[in-house]
């Protein structure tokens, strides 16, 4: 009866309102018949056009205007942005539209909040486009779609399976090919190279740039191919609104980026560069330089201020094994590199099948997740509590006194690996913002390699270390002096913490901040506890019961508390502390005062980057630098992407890169390329920036 | 005599051909046209050699079109230039049988209707003059100052949409365009991506 009734609720609640107006049906859709808290899904603005008209892609082309979806949605619902299927381009007398006829599903995620407490809940949405045949009518239509709330698994809807084919249309961000651009005169060539020697699969090639006035729309893109190479020869517009600096957009083939029959569609980023087309040769050549550049960036890791406290649980390590065996050491040397390697392999993986997905997210994006976080602060709150003498683990106290255990030790080593690669991924290091970067318009192999190069990079000192144990004879012999050394270690973790606390109230605010507080402090008893009668001088029985209150203390609040931590919605933005001179990033900003010729410096920066941190303080947060950009009419605009923001993201993509800091400064002048600065800033260096433009 | 007269046939034809091959481009000689307005009347673009032209391609069945001109803004702008001694031309490049291509009774009726205050309303019923100018949209505006050298070329503004409200809020490129340069500064943005409704060739 109940499962009739619940039937009855969802066919009749449903329904969405399908507006006709002139040749245009619209009409709000969803994938799934049900919302379930928390879980995001997919609504599509479904326009059916009548034969012979059609209606907008993201650039419309040499006339007509993008279909616009405003979200009027109930409190805690999120709306992304539009993902456009790849268009089809409609000429018409010499001029070209990019454009869909028929029907088109704009797909937009929902993301609704994790407790709902309505039964159903209706989606409301302005839209608004321009439909044309050859003549044009604007149109609109306020929409609605209402669906019941349910914690049942979702149900697929009738409209599942069009959104789902929807979403094979939409252009993938990685495809088995390089690409690369060089600007002509009057014209922009792309090389496309196959890492699979096979240039005929895909079969017919159109390029739709993202960008309108820049790109001649309507005349013929030239394609040829030679044995590995594809060459798209797109002319430019005559009247054309800026130069191709960066070359955005999609390639549609006709066959598949990926064989027959795969995604038709791909996107490209590019920067246009001089020099000639990457042969096979060079392209290993330059890859040879980029994995050095990789590796140097690795070792310079070691040196970053958010990594040297955790290295200290590996030095800790080092001067407890400095008097055991070659051989042992050598083992203790190889788990570590290997927990660097698999952890980085793990991230970059990880980042590679998100971004796959149509995730927009960069190198540290897991510092941008609160539960992560979380996790993340009080694991290492328990290792300082560890290196207070709070509590031992297992076997350690023995592994003090002199003697050794062989597996608990080799874990410990992996494990220091792991947490040392993942609170040193924020801090990008110099060398390293180009190296990931070029990993963004590279194959997953490749991608993998230079990952695999800065691992390598950031293990080597440890590694040589454990291959030539005689360098380690300096340190003295075990004693008294390893309980201090050990403790002043517990200090630098604690630093750690702190600024990882700042970054969590940086993204939950002065609430998430005080129940991660009271969150530690549970931890500490539970570690105390277990510390106290936990411990192998207790019997067995007390031993097995302390064990079991220390992981209830340390388990049930940290499963409340984090819930509801990550419940807070903290919307004010981390940077209203910041001087009135500072404004926030949109695109759109940036681009009005670049078209009024006014100077602009954007600073990428993120509350978990220290590098950012340091930056702002010394170089750009500076009274002579900010009146030296004053004087210049220089705006400063900052780009805060401690958490997750397509937009930055997208932004950090056009140059090139996909980590922060990055610092660019525009001059203003029309057809000038902005200049990057270094990642590591003082104050002269800006000032010479400024004074050179 | 009959020389005479055959050489000055090549060499017009020569001159008409050289020109109606040309393509506009900015900060370049704008190429010139000759056109019959609504009224009868035929203008060349080199008769108003010395004062700035103003190029408007027009549709008034566009909507884009009809944005500005039932707000009054596009009126507003040719009355405010035309009264510094600035000479407008609207063209209309729609060809025979497509839309916004009108009979000049029905055009002098529409601009009648509009108040419209352009110096004269120009039908390129061939498309010719658009294609020279590579008009895309109507709206699509242009400025030759007096030199006759092309020095604005794209949108009337950089609200891209059919809302008149979105007006008040947007900046005019046009006039951004004509009050530098008869200001004797420079333009800062000399082309811009034009939006509206494509030309009907």
């Amino acid at each position: 009866m109940k499962n009739i009734l619940f039937l009855l609720i969802i066919s009749s609640a449903l329904l969405s309102q399908s507006v006709r107006t002139d040749h245009v049906t619209a009409e709000l859709v969803s994938e799934f018949n049900t919302i379930k808290p928390g879980v995001p899904f997919t609504v599509a603005l479904r326009l059916e056009m009548d034969e012979h008209w059609h209606t907008y892609w993201r650039n419309a082309g040499d006339s007509g205007i993008p279909t616009t979806i405003e979200w009027n949605l109930p409190p805690g619902f999120e709306a992304g942005n539009i993902h456009w299927q790849f268009p089809q381009k409609i000429v018409v007398e010499g001029l070209s539209n990019f454009a869909y006829e028929e029907e088109v599903f704009l797909l937009v995620n929902i993301t609704p909040p994790d407790i709902i407490s309505a039964s159903e809940i209706t989606l409301n949405a302005k839209a608004d486009w321009l439909v044309c045949k050859i003549e044009c009518l604007p149109g609109g239509a306020d929409l609605s779609l209402t669906l019941p709330v349910s914690d049942r698994i979702n149900e697929a809807s009738k409209w599942f399976d069009d959104i789902n084919r929807t979403r094979s249309l939409l252009p993938i961000a990685n495809a088995p090919w390089t690409v690369s651009a060089e600007v002509e005169e009057e014209s922009v060539t792309l090389f496309l190279t196959s890492e699979k020697n096979e240039v005929a699969y895909p079969g017919d090639i159109t390029f739709f740039p993202y960008t309108g006035g820049i790109f001649d729309n309507a005349s013929q893109q030239e394609v040829s191919r030679n044995e590995n190479t594809i060459r798209i020869k797109l002319p430019l517009e005559a009247f054309r609104s800026s130069e191709p600096d960066t070359i955005r957009g999609i390639l549609v083939s006709d066959t598949g980026w990926r064989g027959d029959d795969s995604e038709k569609a791909f996107e490209i980023s590019i920067i246009p560069g001089e020099q000639a087309p990457i042969s096979e040769n060079q392209n290993s050549e330059s890859l040879l330089l980029i994995l050095g550049f990789a590796f140097i960036g690795g070792l310079i890791l070691n040196l970053m201020p958010c990594v040297l406290p955790v290295l200290s649980l590996k030095i800790m390590g080092f001067v407890e094994q400095a008097n055991s065996g070659k051989r042992e050491i050598y083992h203790h040397g190889l788990s570590f590199t290997a927990g660097v390697l698999v952890s980085f392999w793990v991230l970059a993986g990880v980042l590679l099948l998100l971004q796959s997905g149509g995730q927009k997210l960069g190198w540290g994006f897991q510092l941008q997740e609160p539960i992560f976080l979380l996790v993340l602060i009080i694991l290492l709150f328990l290792f300082s509590l560890n290196l207070f003498g709070v509590f031992e683990i297992g076997s350690s106290l023995t592994r003090l006194g002199g003697g050794s255990s062989k597996s608990s030790g080799l874990t410990g080593s992996f494990i220091s690996g792991v947490t040392a690669t993942i609170v040193a991924t924020p801090c990008t290091a110099p060398f390293m913002g180009s190296a990931l970067g070029y990993t963004l318009t590279q194959p997953a192999l490749i991608t993998m390699t230079v990952f695999t190069a800065l691992a390598l990079g950031m293990a080597s000192p440890y590694l040589l270390l454990s291959i030539f144990p005689k360098w380690l004879k300096i340190i003295p012999k075990p004693g008294n002096w390893m309980i201090a050394f050990k403790q002043f270690m517990g200090f630098l973790l604690a630093a750690t913490i702190i600024w990882l606390l700042w970054v969590l109230s940086a993204i939950k605010g002065s609430d998430g901040l005080l129940l991660t507080l009271m969150l530690l402090l549970f931890s500490s008893i539970a570690a105390w506890i277990y510390g106290t009668w936990g411990n192998i001088s207790v019997s067995t029985t007390k031993r097995r019961i302390a064990t079991v209150i220390s992981l209830v203390i340390l388990l049930l609040p940290g499963y409340y508390l984090g819930s509801t931590i990550e419940q807070i919605d903290f919307s004010q933005s981390s940077t209203s502390e910041n001087s009135s001179d500072w404004e926030n990033y949109s695109n759109e900003k940036v681009q009005q005062y670049l078209s009024e010729g006014i100077p602009v410096f954007i600073d990428f920066t993120a509350t978990w980057c220290l590098t950012c941190q340091v930056n702002k303080k010394v170089a750009l947060h500076n009274d002579e630098v900010e009146s030296a950009f004053k004087d210049a009419g220089i705006k400063t605009i900052i780009a805060d992407w401690t958490k997750r923001d397509d937009e930055i993201t997208d932004a950090l993509a056009s140059f090139g890169r996909n980590s922060v800091p990055l610092y660019v400064l525009y001059s203003g002048k029309k057809g000038e390329k902005p200049v990057i600065l270094p990642e590591v800033l003082t104050p002269e260096i800006v000032i010479d920036y400024i004074n050179q433009l | 005599m009959k020389k005479t007269m055959l050489f000055l046939a090549v060499f017009l034809l020569t001159i008409t051909f050289s020109v109606s091959g040309q393509k506009a481009a900015i900060d370049k000689a704008a190429p010139d046209f000759t056109l019959t307005d609504s009224k009868g009347e035929t203008h060349s673009l080199s008769d108003f050699k010395g004062k700035y032209v103003v190029l408007e391609w027009i549709n008034y069945d566009c909507p884009f079109v009809e944005k500005h001109y039932d707000a009054g803004n596009m009126q507003k702008l040719q009355e405010t230039y035309t009264g510094k001694d600035i000479v407008w031309l609207s063209i209309c490049s729609s060809v025979d049988g497509k839309q916004g291509n009108f009979t000049p009774e029905e055009i002098n009726k529409r601009s009648e209707a509009h108040g419209a205050k352009f110096t004269a309303y120009l039908m390129d019923t061939d498309g010719k003059v658009g294609k020279m100018y590579a008009a895309k949209t109507t709206p699509h505006m242009y400025v030759v100052n007096p030199e006759g050298t092309l020095v604005y070329a794209g949108a009337i503004d950089d609200k891209a949409s059919t809302d008149k409200a979105d007006i008040k809020d947007a900046k005019n490129y046009v006039a951004a365009a004509l009050d530098a340069a008869m200001a004797g500064k420079e333009i800062k943005e000399k082309v811009t991506k034009p939006y509206g409704c494509s030309v009907k060739y």
